[in-house]
């Protein structure tokens, strides 16, 4: 079968990265309206737990190229093998993740294919001539419509969270085998090690998180946001740039490559709400956030936002913070 | 040793962008400045030549309006600058621009950001390394050199927490994380003497490409730019400070 739509499933060796559902959604709809095929191409090193997975999924076929040398991400190595598969399938379409390694392998194609390549959208439709993509720019605030004339083959990476349906069709596909041919030329890359790093404070285990962005501005003006997560039983957390600039520790980072948190009350200060921040955050309780820019992107999804000046904010937070601890205490005193 | 490093200039506080008439990109207004994760490119390419002494060549691909960069580029410490005159949108257009300026330059190691604040597409990087054949990585948090000067040693993320360290050969393209090394001040003195020096510019037809392979690569158009959907389920909250402040802590104390 020579499906029209080729995934690239994305896991982590053991579970498939639930990404691949998003873009197996978005292959169905594309799919029914073009009546074309979808595929799924699942590469990595013992990945029979995964095709059992996939097996109840809405596509209609499933390559597997398991191989030793495929254990080990590896972008050369990788390109290369999907490169070798689309010799045999030939797609009109390839779907991959906006991710680290999305990001890799999608470029790696599209210059072996010589074909048009678009990353980081939300949602595609086809038209008769092509597609039509959604997708951020300027830093998120803004969604633009691209139209993209077909090629004989087109990349379309898309992010995480952006499936359109829900319930899909169980087709039960088949399963091909296909092998990784031997490396013609060696990788010019090898991978030497994987590692996790270890943190010294887990904000993952805090209640309420008081986490600060770039609209802090200067790293002097962090005293108060720790004295209001110290007054509130918290603990500090901070988007990627706070933490680049060494304001604070990584272990304070929320987001893809950060941490991942689903406090009870996660108060966003400053925070712009970029994608990267947002995959981490997304699943806290209560989201409240503070920012001077009404369109920041943090207000899709906060439950309560506040347009406002964090540092007139702030202060009285923490006063009524402290207001409000001395008045459980006191009423604590007294029914004791 | 020569590294080159790829920067981008891009618009700060974009009120009303809207597609440009021929669909080719899109139209902003207001000053434009070095996009943030490129400038960490920059900064780890002037530390590698503090340490070994290594050539730094900045490289933009834009208007006029994107020259200043490249003064900061030289203000910083980079020995030469050069401004590709195009103002494309397209990332599959720029990474091949990119790929024809690079032809005619040296280089052991190729410099990039992760991603661009106003394209968002993490594209150029990666794609111009695919096109010009060499071994690529994306989001590096660590570099040095190994095997005396032979091969790289790079820590990259994988997302999720996960890091993994690998040896890539040279010349290789890397797309540097942000943070990967501090950002240092850009002394006013040398910048001055930058922007009077200026920086040479080499046209499309300097590259050798022609309009018709320009309009050949052009397979997408920008049809429509709006600001994202207010989320309707936001409730807002408004009032003075110590208002305000009551009413979150009271939201906060009920969902603790």
């Amino acid at each position: 079968m020579e499906p029209e739509i080729l995934i690239v499933a994305e896991h982590n060796g053991s579970e498939l990265d639930p990404i691949t559902f998003d873009l197996i959604a978005w292959g169905s709809q594309i799919a029914s309206e073009k009546n074309w095929k979808v595929g799924v191409l699942v590469l990595g090193f013992q990945v029979n737990g995964l095709l059992e997975t996939m097996r109840r999924s809405a596509v209609d076929v499933i390559f597997a190229l398991d191989d030793p040398v495929l254990q080990d991400y590896n972008s050369c190595v990788y390109v290369q093998a999907v490169a070798r598969t689309l010799m045999k399938t030939a797609p009109r379409l390839i779907l991959l993740g906006h991710t680290y390694l999305g990001i890799e392998i999608s470029g790696g194609l599209a210059a072996k294919l010589d074909a048009t390549l678009w990353s980081n959208c939300l949602a595609i439709k086809p038209t008769p001539g092509g597609f039509l993509v959604t997708r951020p720019v300027s830093g998120g605030a803004f969604l633009s419509t691209l139209e993209i004339e077909s090629g004989a083959c087109n990349v379309i990476s898309l992010q995480r969270g952006s499936s359109p349906l829900k319930e899909l069709p169980i087709k039960f596909p088949e399963v091909i085998g296909l092998s990784v041919p031997p490396e013609s030329d060696p990788a010019r890359i090898k991978v030497t090690g994987e590692t996790k790093p270890s943190f010294a404070e887990d904000i993952t285990k805090a209640d309420l998180l008081v986490a600060v962005g770039r609209g802090i501005g200067q790293q002097s003006r962090l005293p108060p946001f720790l004295d209001l997560a110290q007054a509130l039983g918290g603990a500090i957390a901070a988007s990627r740039p706070i933490v680049d600039m060494g304001w604070l520790s990584v272990d304070h980072q929320v987001g893809l490559s950060g941490v991942t948190v689903r406090p009870k009350v996660y108060l966003a200060c400053g925070i712009s709400g970029s994608a990267q921040h947002v995959a981490g955050m997304r699943d806290s309780r209560l989201i409240i956030a503070i920012n001077e820019d009404p369109s920041a992107p943090i207000f899709q999804i906060a439950h309560y936002g506040i347009v406002g000046d964090i540092f007139e904010i702030v202060p009285a937070l923490i006063n009524e913070a402290r207001r409000s601890a001395d008045r459980q205490e006191k009423s604590g005193g007294t029914t004791n | 040793m020569n590294i080159v490093v790829c920067l981008k200039a891009v618009p700060t506080n974009v009120k009303d962008p809207v597609p440009k008439s021929d669909g080719a990109g899109i139209l902003t207004e207001g000053d434009c400045f070095m996009n943030a994760s490129d400038d960490y490119a920059l900064e780890q390419a002037l530390l590698l030549k503090k340490d070994f002494g290594t050539r730094v060549t900045a490289v933009t691909v834009g208007s006029v309006r994107s020259q200043d960069i490249l003064h900061v580029s030289l203000a910083k410490g980079a020995d030469e600058a050069i401004r590709v005159d195009a103002d494309e949108f397209d990332p599959n257009i720029v990474s091949f621009i990119l790929s024809r300026a690079l032809r005619d330059l040296s280089y052991d190691l190729i410099l990039t950001g992760v991603e661009s604040s106003d394209g968002m597409s993490s594209q150029v990087g990666i794609s111009l390394g695919a096109q010009l054949g060499l071994p690529y990585v994306y989001a590096v948090t660590k570099m040095a050199f190994g095997n005396g000067e032979d091969r790289l040693l790079v820590t990259r993320e994988l997302g999720g927490g996960r890091y993994q360290t690998l040896e890539v050969d040279k010349p290789a393209l890397l797309c540097v994380q942000s943070g990967i090394a501090p950002l240092t001040y850009t002394p006013p003195v040398k910048l001055i003497h930058a922007r009077r020096k200026g920086v040479p510019s080499r046209s499309l037809s300097d590259l050798g490409i022609t309009g018709e392979e320009l309009a050949r690569r052009r397979k997408t158009k920008v049809i429509e730019i709006k600001p994202l959907e207010k989320n309707s389920s936001t409730q807002w909250l408004s009032g003075n400070p110590e208002q305000l402040a009551r009413v979150i802590i009271d939201k906060i104390s009920k969902a603790l």
